[in-house]
């Protein structure tokens, strides 16, 4: 698993991630963005165009940074959904609640100055 | 696969041993109670599932289902045990695959077991019963049974879609 991060303006954090999101993975993608984030941080964005694979765990730690970013009037986003993980968000009804963009950009656009 | 996403109806677990399967070929794992095995156990899933005659996509959410059952008795059964084991047996029938869980963990009741409403908000759903619904969605068949010596096994069934 590799977890590498970004923090932009001191509100917004890029997350981009590569390999599986299981039940062992995600206590060290959580360590990861623990270490770097904020109390400012107020959209958390999840990059997955090098994720192969996601579990339930995986959705628990967006959840997490769902809730985060929303009590801090931001947004959580996830870009560059990879078609395996598209489909476990259907299979769960998160694409119903997640904002999905196509990429960075895309998710930067909506942020509000 | 599309199908497979709109099957709105979840299996039911029943709580008893599965019929009499013809079992055609096998093949069997056995882990410790650890998550850095969760990896190898989806390419032994997943590759028996394809081997099974599913295509990769259901191959793809058959390993999911079975990572989240040995998620389970990982992390809630054993609470992180790794002297402790969890076996997965790989079994071929004629229309599909069979994955037969067993391990010695703490009891569970799977009826009883929170079934997350995935239309609410994100932000109210209850951390954790996901998995089991994931699993629910994806079987076609679960049987759930307690054997002596605390050993309780899951029968996990998913039979090759016929195409209309």
């Amino acid at each position: 698993m590799q977890v590498d991060i970004q923090l932009k303006d001191n509100t917004i954090l890029l997350v981009f991630l590569a390999g599986r999101i299981d039940s062992y993975t995600c206590m060290e993608i959580e360590e990861k963005i623990e270490e770097k984030i904020t109390p400012d941080v107020k959209y958390v964005i999840f990059d997955f165009a090098k994720v192969i694979y996601i579990s339930s765990a995986g959705l628990r730690v967006l959840m997490k940074y769902h809730k985060l970013s929303s009590a801090n009037g931001g947004f959580m986003a996830v870009v560059n959904l990879p078609d395996f993980a598209e489909q476990v968000f259907e299979l769960t009804g998160f694409n119903n609640v997640i904002p999905v963009f196509a990429d960075i950009e895309a998710a930067l656009s909506k942020i509000t100055p | 696969m599309e199908e497979l996403i709109k099957k709105s109806k979840l299996a039911e677990i029943q709580l008893c041993p599965s019929p009499a399967l013809e079992i055609l070929s096998a093949a069997s794992l056995t882990i410790g109670a650890e998550t850095c095995f969760l990896e190898i156990v989806g390419d032994f899933v997943r590759k028996s599932a394809m081997l099974c005659g599913h295509d990769e996509k259901t191959a793809r959410t058959i390993e999911l289902a079975v990572d989240e059952m040995v998620s389970n008795a990982i992390i809630h059964g054993y609470k992180y045990k790794p002297s402790e084991k969890v076996k997965i047996d790989a079994l071929r029938i004629q229309d599909g695959l069979v994955i037969v869980l067993e391990e010695k963990g703490e009891k569970f009741d799977p009826i009883t077991s929170f079934n997350p409403d995935i239309n609410s908000p994100l932000s109210d759903r209850r951390i954790g019963g996901l998995g089991l619904f994931i699993v629910r969605k994806i079987a076609d068949e679960l049987y759930y049974e307690e054997l002596p010596d605390n050993l309780k096994r899951f029968t996990f069934i998913k039979r090759i879609a016929v195409k209309a």
